[in-house]
């Protein structure tokens, strides 16, 4: 077991600008109610593992080509979306934070180009360049929260208590924020080893608790710095809790977990997609025309997405009032794809936990786990005003992923009687 | 080798599509700008859009904003004169 791989993997999306932003607005809009959500989040989230570790350690039996079918197209159709749409994001925002805090005569556009360039070249060299260049980049984003949760700690440790000045009206509307914190916790399995659930499972966890204290910390820290109510509509927020925490050197600290933290996340991204499917099946595969088996290459799958990317920025898609939109559209969907997990082990059919010390129906756990995340995926859609466009750009993306995918298994892999009968089909979780 | 090299050419002529500056365009360097800001006959516009602009941390005092895709509508009702400087980044 790697634990490095908690911090280094799973928290990638966890401590990008884009949820410390989201953190502040929850936190901001929540204020006292803000670390019990947090907390209900965070135990969702530990079911999301739980299941994802049980769906790993199937035997022989596992859930029908259906249910695979479904998994495998929401994981792909989540990872590329938000790949696609948060990556462009992240490298604008970060070319913002080093042209406005270090180099000012530097193009905020030609530092997102030269990020995604130098990521791009890192996937290119290696798995050796990209684990390095991930570790180097999670850090100085650790590093760098810890300093300021240390300053604010110490400035605003016995201050009173941050006051509801609202009753619970903005209670249920940013809920549905908090269920996006904690997504990208399953990224960990990409370079955490473990094919065994205990190791699987202890990793996910690990990473969703450690990231629970120190989000929960931070946005109690920004509650202390901040009014609640300029936290809660900033999209800045984070850096104007660093700022009022530390002084310029917080704000200039929090600009480089802003590029670090941008970087660490484009980088796990793009190597999410850059791997073989998700809960990818033992399958021999027949032989395929050398357009596909090109296309499967990592290096080509980084080609494609970091061209998509340039071209989006240098289209100044970063800069449309849509993109945000498109963001939740695809973090939504990585929500289905948690519910699919649960549904998954429904059909597989769990049994009675004989070993808790609660006896419990083995179903309760993926019910609930699969209400919560649908139910928060649901909200975002229904919430959003792109909501249109947001359903538009899932089905045009989900539909031919599903397609493909369901094409690849039916003309191009082994089926059953080609292979061993005697030789068992491994459910395996990861690559 | 080859597909880095592709890669590597293909962004830097993205990024450098997007990032060359058009020769004509007329500038004003910041410093410029700081030392007449307090002019009454100066207009700053803040043209940056959605994301670009919420963020980003800091924000011209006094400037105004307005879409550039919609420049023909505002520029026409603009008073002639005044002296405008367009901001971006």
């Amino acid at each position: 077991m790697n634990p490095m791989a908690i911090f280094t993997w799973g928290a990638s999306l966890m401590v990008a600008p884009h949820t410390l932003a989201l953190l502040g607005n929850v936190a901001g809009a929540q204020q006292l109610f803000f670390p019990v959500c947090l907390a209900v989040a965070a135990a969702f989230y530990w079911i999301n593992a739980l299941s994802m570790a049980d769906l790993s350690t199937l035997g022989p039996t596992r859930p029908s080509d259906a249910v695979e079918l479904m998994i495998a197209g929401l994981s792909w159709t989540s990872r590329w979306i938000v790949t696609i749409m948060l990556s462009t994001v992240l490298l604008v925002t970060a070319g913002f934070a080093f042209n406005e805090t270090f180099i000012y005569w530097f193009p905020n556009f030609a530092f997102a180009f030269v990020l995604l360039g130098v990521l791009a070249l890192v996937h290119l060299l290696g798995q050796k360049a990209v684990r390095w260049t991930q570790t180097a980049l999670s850090v100085i984003v650790l590093s760098g929260l810890s300093v300021l949760l240390a300053m604010g700690v110490w400035r605003y440790m016995g201050a009173p208590p941050a006051v509801v000045q609202k009753p619970m009206a903005a209670l249920p509307s940013s809920m549905a924020g908090v269920a996006l914190i904690f997504i990208g916790f399953d990224l960990v399995l990409d370079h955490g080893c473990c094919s065994r659930s205990k190791q699987a499972g202890k990793l996910m966890i690990g990473c969703i608790t450690i990231m629970a204290f120190v989000l929960g910390a931070w946005g109690w820290a920004s509650l202390q710095a901040v009014p609640a109510e300029k936290l809660s509509v900033s999209y800045i927020p984070h850096i104007i809790a660093a700022r009022n925490i530390g002084g310029n050197a917080g704000r200039m600290i929090m600009a480089a977990i802003v590029i670090a933290g941008s970087a660490a996340a484009v980088n796990a991204l793009l190597s999410s997609v850059s791997r073989p499917g998700f809960l990818s099946a033992d399958r021999p595969l027949t032989l395929r025309p050398l357009w596909m088996r090109r296309l499967e290459r990592p290096a080509s799958r980084i080609i494609i997405a970091a061209l998509v990317i340039g071209w989006m920025m240098a289209g100044g898609v970063a800069g449309t009032e849509i993109i945000d939109s498109y963001v939740r559209a695809g973090l939504l969907v990585w929500l289905l794809f948690y519910a699919a997990i649960h549904i998954a082990l429904l059909s597989h059919g769990l049994p009675v936990r004989r070993k808790s010390p609660v006896i419990w129906p083995g179903w309760l756990r993926p019910v609930a786990g699969a209400t919560a995340m649908t139910g928060s995926s649901v909200a975002l859609l229904v919430t959003d005003p792109e909501m249109a466009s947001m359903g538009g750009l899932i089905l045009i993306v989900l539909l031919p992923v599903t397609a493909a995918l369901w094409a690849k298994g039916r003309w191009f892999t082994a089926s059953d009687s080609e292979r061993n009968p005697a030789e068992p089909r491994p459910f395996r979780l990861n690559r | 080798m080859k597909n880095w090299i592709i890669l590597i050419g293909m962004i830097v002529m993205i990024g450098m599509a997007g990032s060359i500056s058009d020769a004509s365009d007329d500038r004003i360097a910041k410093e410029e700008l700081l030392e007449t800001m307090d002019e009454p006959n100066l207009v700053v516009i803040d043209v940056r859009t959605g994301r670009d602009w919420r963020s980003s941390e800091f924000k011209i005092r006094g400037a105004i904003r307005a879409d550039m895709s919609e420049f023909d509508k505002w520029a026409a009702q603009l008073p002639k004169d005044k002296r405008y400087v367009t901001y971006c980044a």
